[in-house]
């Protein structure tokens, strides 16, 4: 599980509607109890479909998270890091693990959408060698849409060729 | 699908405060959901 903590350069709405734009949902918006309708103060939690036990990976990921989210609070992006819950409604906005796979491979992807601002992320670096040593990821669009027999439904292969069909546009949408 | 992490159960209505986060930080374990929607509910109880 990851989260990011929004203090401050991003409402809740673009938080969540950045990462729809890959077709993806976060799992759980939450304010915290510091919130307020002038100051907006939130979570952000992606629920993954397996457990990183390797920290150079997980660190990896997080980085990628704090590329494409750079309103986040950098303070709270420690391992070891514990997050209050909340005295306000959870919102729920997607009660299903998200694939690993899918979510690095947005998060190393070149494209650049709804607010998103360009990632300077090291693809070479342990964790991501981790990540794809141990099959949790083919980082290049590429390389996902070759490795379809992977993929685990009609809805993954689908992804992967909007994924495709997204490098070779040239267009950013 | 069942999630497995670390929590402190105690829950709080308020933001807890210097003393309060100490001892939560003290007392982490790992805990169990069966689904997103439960650990919703807890974070809604203020579990860290």
């Amino acid at each position: 599980m990851m989260t990011l903590d929004f203090d401050a350069g991003i409402t809740p709405q673009a938080a969540v509607e950045r990462m729809q734009a890959y077709d993806i949902t976060p799992n759980q918006l939450y304010p915290t109890f510091s919130d307020s309708p002038d100051k907006r103060k939130f979570r952000l939690t992606f629920v993954l479909d397996r457990l990183i036990y390797n920290i150079d990976a997980r660190n990896y990921l997080m980085d990628s998270l704090f590329a494409m989210y750079p309103e986040a609070d950098r303070a709270c992006k420690d391992p070891a890091h514990f997050f209050y819950g909340t005295d306000k409604p959870v919102q729920v906005l997607n009660d299903k693990a998200l694939s690993l796979d899918i979510l690095l491979s947005v998060l190393e992807s070149d494209k650049i959408k709804n607010g998103g601002r360009l990632r300077k992320i090291a693809p070479e670096t342990t964790g991501a060698a981790f990540l794809r040593k141990d099959g949790f990821s083919r980082s290049s669009y590429y390389n996902i849409v070759g490795a379809t027999s992977k993929a685990r439904n009609e809805q993954q292969i689908e992804y992967y060729e909007k994924l495709k069909k997204n490098k070779d546009s040239k267009e950013i949408d | 699908m069942s999630y497995k992490f670390t929590a402190n159960t105690t829950t709080y209505n308020r933001k807890p405060n210097k003393k309060e986060a100490a001892k939560i930080s003290n007392n982490m374990e790992s805990v169990y959901t069966d689904s997103i929607e439960d650990f919703s509910e807890d974070l809604g109880k203020g579990i860290s």
